[in-house]
């Protein structure tokens, strides 16, 4: 068995939205593995949580009980859901990207800015972030006419792998995707299961959410299934 | 990564305070006015520590404290307790001589009114020059050559540095303004609602500008604003502040997209 990268033990989450007095729980008591080299896929109906688990190991969600075990480059096991704040901004500068399904960025720099500032951030020399970035965009099937625009005027499509090569550039160990071929053409999809592919291969871990059982089916080596969400009483 | 400022309990009341301060104001009470003395707790207890090249937001409505922790953070007002260490100072108690030295070499402050942050009776080059004389520097030449440097750094035309900043636009005015700030290198930078009244577009340059100095002079700032958006382009890790408190901390896209405290959730959710 290859070094399991994130084990993640009993893990629930719920929200507590205090002005309405509202209580909902988001998934319940997961256990699941991500290994070196592979790909754990959440799979289950909307609203069963998926997202949110990738939330919770990225810390943009605080997670509820349980645990989020993460084994770092040098070693280090470190409790992602107890980890200090400063800590975590560096693991997930230098370690730890999240694709999400969105584009936040500034609005006025160019596409390949937006991406080698992360490469830049995880203590890469920034001629050879952009380098980096310009590649990425290319195996992405991005224009090259493009590179040089502000992503805020490009289509869904082109936005998303910018986002996607933005998650890429600092050559994480744990690589989180959140349905990162959803609004991408068959061509496009190809690219980016390419790139994850070649980052598998260098030894990252990936754990996605992705629409398509056909798709897990093809990509994934676990798959976990989350449960439909329970009715609110 | 080492920490630049370490800020412990914070307190500012203005007024006489009484023991009661504490005890009758703060979120819970949804006031800063004790109801007991009349004096007003606009900080109450706050700590916190930034590290090297961190951006720090502080967010929160008028009236929540956050630029009245920025006024005694640049010692323009003196603390009623507590203690902020930085550069191996402690600024609270500096005497009058001391605190000018560090506000004039150590820390640089940009206001959202340049009127604050500008001497509108002074060139662009003037007032930079102004805050170098201010650090003891004293070649005319240096001087106007560094002011030059800092003006096209943060993007204002070379040709107008000999003309008054009551001519000039406000993105324009705050370029100048952040030149100022810039002027010693300082290790802090603090920045009070600088974009806000902004057009978007000069809006998102002057991010831009604040952004690449944070990589190129890994400089330490704490950003108060009440623009969300501002907030999560800029800061890595925010406070939320109600009525002299910090209600929350944590990482910000945590504090936006998992807010723990019935405040931070109102105000997350009623943002456009």
């Amino acid at each position: 068995m290859s070094d399991v990268i994130l084990s993640i033990r009993g893990l629930s989450k719920s929200f507590d939205l205090r002005e309405r007095n509202h209580q909902f729980t988001a998934f319940e008591a997961l256990d699941f593995e991500v290994h070196a080299g592979s790909m754990t896929a959440l799979s289950g109906p909307s609203g069963s949580g998926k997202s949110s688990v990738l939330r919770c190991v990225y810390r943009t969600y605080l997670p509820g009980r349980g645990g989020i075990h993460y084994t770092s480059r040098d070693g280090e096991q470190i409790d992602l859901s107890i980890v200090p704040e400063h800590r975590m901004l560096e693991l997930r500068r230098t370690e730890i990207s999240f694709v999400t399904q969105f584009l936040h960025c500034l609005p006025r720099k160019s596409a390949v800015d937006v991406i080698a500032r992360a490469g830049i951030q995880a203590g890469r020399p920034r001629r050879e972030a952009v380098e980096h970035a310009s590649e990425l965009l290319r195996d992405l099937g991005i224009s090259e006419r493009l590179w040089s625009m502000p992503p805020a005027t490009f289509s869904g499509g082109e936005k998303q792998r910018v986002n996607i090569a933005r998650g890429f550039i600092s050559r994480p160990r744990l690589l989180l995707l959140d349905e990162p071929t959803a609004s991408l053409d068959a061509e496009s999809a190809e690219r980016v299961l390419a790139l994850v592919g070649q980052a598998r291969r260098g030894g990252t871990g990936v754990l996605a959410v992705l629409h398509d059982q056909a798709l897990i089916e093809r990509v994934a080596d676990n798959i976990v299934s989350l449960a439909a969400p329970t009715p609110v009483a | 990564m080492s920490i630049v400022l370490s800020v412990q309990n914070a307190r500012k009341v203005y007024g006489r305070g009484c023991p009661q301060c504490t005890e009758l104001t703060g979120p819970e009470h949804a006031r800063s006015q004790c109801t007991a003395c009349g004096s007003v707790v606009a900080v109450a207890d706050a700590s916190f520590e930034l590290h090297k090249g961190e951006i720090l937001g502080v967010m929160g409505e008028s009236g929540s404290g956050k630029s009245t922790l920025v006024r005694l953070l640049n010692m323009d007002e003196p603390a009623t307790s507590g203690s902020a260490r930085f550069g191996g100072r402690e600024l609270f108690t500096l005497d009058a001589a001391q605190q000018r030295r560090v506000r004039n070499r150590d820390m640089g402050i940009v206001y959202q009114n340049p009127h604050k942050g500008l001497n509108f009776g002074f060139t662009a080059g003037g007032n930079i020059a102004e805050r170098l004389l201010a650090a003891g520097a004293s070649d005319y030449a240096g001087i106007r050559e560094r002011a030059l440097h800092l003006l096209e750094r943060t993007g204002l035309p070379q040709a107008r540095m000999d003309e008054l900043p009551g001519g000039f636009s406000g993105g324009m005015q705050q370029r100048v303004q952040i030149g100022k700030a810039l002027a010693t290198n300082p290790p802090l930078l603090l920045l009070d609602e600088v974009t806000t009244g902004l057009d978007v577009s000069v809006q998102a340059r002057i991010l831009d500008l604040i952004l690449e100095l944070q990589d190129e002079l890994q400089l330490s700032m704490i950003v108060v604003t009440h623009d969300l958006g501002v907030i999560r382009l800029l800061a890595g890790r925010t406070l939320v502040m109600r009525h002299g408190h910090i209600v929350e901390s944590g990482l910000t896209d945590q504090i936006l997209e998992d807010p723990q405290h019935e405040y931070t959730q109102t105000l997350v959710a009623s943002a456009l």
